[in-house]
C-alpha cells in the first residue's frame, strides 16, 4: 500500500471537492476582490496578497454552476502550480473549506459521469470519505484550460469598435 | 594567434586592428542577435506544431531585419547576406504569399542555425582580433533559402538541402570550439573585471608585437585550468601540449576574458538583484502608505509618533531614490555608438552627415538605455537613408552640404525625452497618404486627418514609402520596430516634420520601467489608473462640449478641437447610473498622436505606482497595462492608453494584410 495522498476538501454548492494538499499554499478569508473587466468569466478578479497581485478564480463559474455571492464561509484557497514560480500563484474562491483528508489510492475510483456540472476531464478521480463522495480535481488542468471558454465576457461585445 | 586553431576554416584569419569601441559593438551585436535568434527558434518550434500568428511571423521578420541592419555597418558580410535573404523570405510569409511551413520553415531553421554559427565566428573574430571570416559555401544555403518557395523546387530543394546539411557539419564542429570558450570566459569574471578592460585592449592593440611573447602567456595561463572541462580539449592544457600551441591557446583565453566584459553577462545578473531590491522597496512604500492611512494611526494624537513616522517616510523615499539611481546610467555610450553609426552610414551613402549630441550625461534606467539603442539605430538609419538629400539637392535648396542630425536627451517632468532631428527633406504628407489610400488604411481619403495622425501611419507594420528596398532600410519595418520598442517601455513617440526643413522624432520615456506616475480616477466604486505620461489634460465636462454624430459616436469639443469620446464606465462594463454629465470629468489622453477624451466619474489623485504585470491567460488583459496596489491596499488596474486609441477605430492591420499582393 502506498502512502495515501492528502487532499484539502471543500464545498461548492452541494458537492464536495478535493485538491492535493501539496498544491495549497495557504487559505485566506475573503478580502476585497478587484473586478477585472474583459477577463474570462470565471476570473473573479484580483487580490493583493501581501504586495503580490494574484488572480482569483471562481470555480462555480468555471463549472457552470449558478453564480453565488461570497458568504462569511467563503474562502480563497491560494494554490501554486509550479513550485518556485510565483507567477503561477492563483486564488480559488470556494463556498466553504471542509478538512484535510488522507485518501488512500484504493479509495479513489476513476471518474464516472456523476456531477451534472463538471467537465469530467477536470477530475482525477472520485474518492470516498466516510459516506461522502469527493471529486478530486486536476487543478492544473482547470487553471490552464482556456479552450472551452467563451473567451471573454459579454462585455466585449458592448465595445464601441 | 588563432592561426593554428583556425586551420580547419576555409579562410585564413587575417589580423585586424579594432578599437575597443568596435570590439564592444561586435560583442553587443552578437549577444543581441543571439537573443533574437532565441525568439526565432521558439517561434519556429511553435510553427512546427501549429500555425503561428501574424505577429509572430512579423517578429521573425524583425529579428532578421535588425541583424541585417547592424551587421551591415559592422561589415559582417556573411551575416548580412544571410539575414537579407531570410528577411526576404519572411517578408513573403508576412504578406501571406506563402505559409510558414514545409520548405519555408525548413529554410528558416537552417538559416537560424547557420546564423548562430556565423555569429560565433564574429564573436571569435572580435575576441582574437581576426578578420570576420567569409564562408565560401554560404551561397549554397542562400540559394536554398532564395528558392525555398519555388513551386517546382521539390526535387532541387531536396538536392540542395543535402549539400547544405553536409556543409553545416564543419561549422558546428567549429561552433563548439567557439562555444567552449564562452564558458571559459564566463567562469573568470573576477579576472575580467579586475583589470580595466579598455586600456588593456588598447595596449594589446598598440603595444603588442604581432607574435605572442612568452612573457604574456603566464599572465593568462591561470584562465585555462579554471575553464570547465569542455573547454579543455579546445584550449590545450599548457603542460600536455607542445610549447607553441600552448602559447597560442592561452592568449585565446585572454581574448575571451576581455569578451566576458564586452558581453555583460555578469552585469545582467546584478541587474536582476537590483530589480528585486527596487521591487521590494516599492512594496515597502505600499505597506508604508497603508500603515499611514490606517484609521488607527491617523487617530493618534502623539507628536512623537508623528515625528517618527515622518522620519520613516523620509528615509524610505530616500531609499527609493537611491535604489532608482542604482539602475541609472548615462545615455553616453549609446549616443557615441550612434555617432559611429552615422559615420559609417555617411561613408556608405556618400552623404555628408554630422551627428550633434546634446545631453549625453542624461541618466536613465540601465535596461532602458539598452533598449533605446535599437529604435535609435532605426531612426538614424532612416534619417540618413531617406530624409537626408544628396549634396547637390541640398545645395540647390540652399542648405549646408553637410546635413546635421541632432540627438538630444534631457529630463523633463519626471520623464526622459530623447529627440532625433534631421534637416532633411521632411515627411511628405501626400506620399504617406497615397500609400495609406493604396492600402485602404484611411477613410474619406484621409483629408481630415491632422499631420500628426498622417505621420503616425508610418508606424504601421510594413508601411514604407521608400520606392526601393535597399540593404540599409526601406521596408518600413523600422518604424514599426521603433513604435513597438518604445511602447514596450511605456513611452510615446511624437513626430514633427516640415517639408524641406526636416523631421523631429520625440521619444518620451518614463525614468524607470517598474514605477510610473499615475492618475487615479474613479468609476462608481472602482478605481483605475491612467499613466500620467499619456495624459494631456483633464477637464470638467461643460455643457456644449459634447456632440453626438450618428456615424462616429460621441465627440468632444475641446476649445475647437474635436476628439473621439469614450466612457470608462462602458469600457469596463460597469452598470448603474453615471453622475450627471456636468459632474463628470474628461481626461484627454494621447497615444501615437491620437487624442481621445475619456469620461470618468471623478479624478482623484496622482501617485507613484509600482506596476505589477497581469498574466495573459486571464482574458483580454491587453486592455490593461498592469495592476498596482493602491494606498488602501486594494488592487487598481492601469489602463493601456494605446488600446483606448484603437478602441475608437477598427484596427487597420488586417486590412493592410489583405491589401498585400496576391501570391504569385
Amino acid at each position: 500500500m502506498t502512502t495515501p495522498a492528502s487532499y484539502i476538501t471543500f464545498k461548492l454548492g452541494n458537492e464536495d471537492y478535493g485538491i492535493e494538499l501539496v498544491k495549497l499554499r495557504e487559505l485566506i478569508g475573503l478580502l476585497e476582490i478587484t473586478r477585472l473587466p474583459r477577463a474570462r468569466p470565471h476570473i473573479r478578479g484580483l487580490i493583493n496578497l501581501r504586495g503580490k497581485v494574484i488572480p482569483v478564480v471562481d470555480l462555480r463559474i468555471k463549472f457552470g454552476m449558478p453564480p453565488a455571492e461570497p458568504t462569511h464561509q467563503s474562502v480563497i484557497m491560494v494554490v501554486q502550480l509550479d513550485a518556485g514560480n510565483a507567477g503561477s500563484t492563483t486564488g480559488i474562491l470556494v463556498d466553504e473549506v471542509l478538512e484535510v483528508r488522507a485518501i488512500p489510492k484504493e479509495e479513489v475510483e476513476p471518474a464516472p459521469n456523476l456531477s451534472e456540472h463538471v467537465d469530467m476531464s477536470f477530475i482525477h478521480g472520485v474518492g470516498k470519505v466516510d459516506t461522502r463522495v469527493v471529486f478530486l480535481l486536476d487543478i492544473e488542468r482547470i487553471l490552464r484550460d482556456d479552450s472551452s471558454e467563451p473567451g471573454r465576457s459579454a462585455l466585449g461585445a458592448g465595445l464601441p469598435c | 594567434m588563432k592561426s593554428a586553431d583556425q586551420a580547419p576554416p576555409k579562410t585564413p584569419a587575417a589580423k585586424v586592428q579594432r578599437d575597443a569601441e568596435t570590439i564592444e559593438l561586435l560583442g553587443d551585436f552578437v549577444t543581441e542577435s543571439e537573443d533574437g535568434l532565441g525568439r526565432v527558434d521558439e517561434i519556429l518550434l511553435e510553427a512546427q506544431r501549429a500555425a503561428v500568428s501574424d505577429e509572430q511571423v512579423n517578429e521573425l521578420f524583425r529579428v532578421f531585419h535588425t541583424i541585417k541592419g547592424v551587421s551591415g555597418f559592422l561589415e559582417a558580410h556573411d551575416v548580412t547576406r544571410l539575414a537579407h535573404v531570410t528577411e526576404t523570405l519572411m517578408d513573403g510569409a508576412r504578406s501571406h504569399r506563402y505559409g510558414l511551413d514545409g520548405k519555408v520553415l525548413d529554410a528558416v531553421f537552417e538559416a537560424s542555425a547557420a546564423m548562430r554559427t556565423l555569429l560565433n565566428e564574429v564573436r571569435h573574430a572580435a575576441q582574437s582580433d581576426c578578420a570576420i571570416p567569409t564562408d565560401p559555401e554560404l551561397h549554397v544555403l542562400i540559394h536554398l533559402i532564395e528558392h525555398a518557395t519555388d513551386p517546382d523546387a521539390g526535387a532541387s530543394a531536396k538536392a540542395s538541402l543535402r549539400p547544405s546539411a553536409k556543409r553545416a557539419e564543419p561549422l558546428p564542429s567549429r561552433a563548439p570550439r567557439a562555444a567552449s570558450r564562452a564558458p571559459a570566459a564566463a567562469s573568470i569574471p573576477v579576472k575580467a573585471s579586475a583589470g580595466p578592460p579598455r586600456p588593456s585592449l588598447l595596449e594589446r592593440l598598440s603595444a603588442r608585437p604581432p607574435k605572442i611573447t612568452t612573457a604574456e602567456a603566464p599572465s593568462v595561463a591561470p584562465a585555462a585550468p579554471k575553464a570547465p572541462s569542455p573547454a579543455t580539449p579546445a584550449v590545450a592544457p599548457p603542460a600536455a601540449a607542445p610549447a607553441t600551441p600552448a602559447a597560442e591557446a592561452a592568449p585565446g583565453a585572454s581574448g575571451d576574458s576581455g569578451g566576458a566584459v564586452r558581453l555583460r553577462e555578469t552585469v545582467k545578473v546584478d541587474l536582476e538583484r537590483i530589480d528585486s531590491v527596487v521591487e521590494m522597496i516599492g512594496e515597502l512604500l505600499i505597506v508604508e502608505s497603508m500603515v499611514m492611512s490606517a484609521g488607527e494611526i491617523q487617530g493618534l494624537a502623539s507628536p512623537r509618533i508623528a515625528n517618527y513616522l515622518g522620519q520613516h517616510t523620509k528615509i524610505s523615499r530616500d531609499l527609493q531614490g537611491v535604489a532608482m539611481r542604482m539602475r541609472m546610467i548615462p545615455v553616453r555610450g549609446v549616443f557615441h555608438r550612434m555617432a559611429r553609426l552615422t559615420r559609417d552610414l555617411s561613408r556608405k551613402t556618400g552623404k555628408s552627415v554630422e551627428l550633434v549630441q546634446v545631453g549625453e550625461a542624461t541618466e536613465m534606467d540601465r535596461s532602458m538605455v539598452e533598449r533605446i539603442e535599437e529604435p535609435l539605430v532605426h531612426m538614424i538609419r532612416n534619417a540618413i537613408d531617406h530624409a537626408v538629400e544628396q549634396a547637390p539637392e541640398r545645395a540647390a535648396q540652399g542648405k549646408p552640404e553637410t546635413a546635421t542630425i541632432r540627438l538630444s536627451a534631457q529630463h523633463e517632468a519626471g520623464a526622459v525625452t530623447i529627440e532625433i532631428s534631421d534637416d532633411g527633406r521632411g515627411l511628405r504628407r501626400e506620399a504617406i497618404l497615397n500609400k495609406a489610400r493604396e492600402r485602404g488604411l484611411v477613410k474619406d481619403n484621409g483629408e481630415r486627418l491632422s499631420d500628426e495622425e498622417v505621420f503616425a501611419l508610418i508606424f504601421l507594420p510594413g508601411f514604407s514609402t521608400a520606392a526601393q528596398v535597399s540593404e540599409l532600410s526601406g521596408r518600413g519595418v523600422g518604424m514599426d520596430v521603433v513604435k513597438r520598442s518604445i511602447e514596450a517601455m511605456r513611452g510615446r513617440v511624437m513626430i514633427r516634420s516640415k517639408p524641406g526643413v526636416g523631421t523631429t522624432f520625440k521619444l518620451v520615456l518614463p525614468l524607470t520601467l517598474a514605477i510610473i506616475d499615475g492618475m487615479l480616477v474613479s468609476c462608481g466604486p472602482e478605481t483605475y489608473i491612467i499613466p500620467s505620461l499619456a495624459i494631456v489634460e483633464s477637464l470638467q465636462m461643460a455643457p456644449g462640449m459634447l456632440r453626438t454624430v450618428a456615424s462616429r459616436g460621441e465627440l468632444l469639443n475641446v476649445r475647437g478641437e474635436v476628439l473621439p469620446l469614450l466612457r470608462l464606465r462602458q469600457l469596463v462594463g460597469l452598470s448603474g447610473a453615471a453622475p450627471a454629465a456636468d459632474q463628470c470629468r474628461v481626461v484627454v489622453v494621447e497615444s501615437l498622436g491620437k487624442k481621445v477624451g475619456l469620461v470618468v466619474d471623478e479624478v482623484m489623485t496622482q501617485q507613484q505606482i509600482v506596476i505589477k504585470p497581469l498574466s495573459s491567460h486571464l482574458g483580454d488583459t491587453d486592455f490593461f497595462a498592469g495592476a498596482a496596489i493602491l494606498a488602501d491596499g486594494r488592487v487598481g488596474l492601469i489602463l493601456n492608453v494605446d488600446r483606448l486609441g484603437t478602441a475608437t477605430a477598427p484596427s487597420p492591420r488586417p486590412r493592410a494584410l489583405e491589401a498585400a499582393p496576391p501570391s504569385p
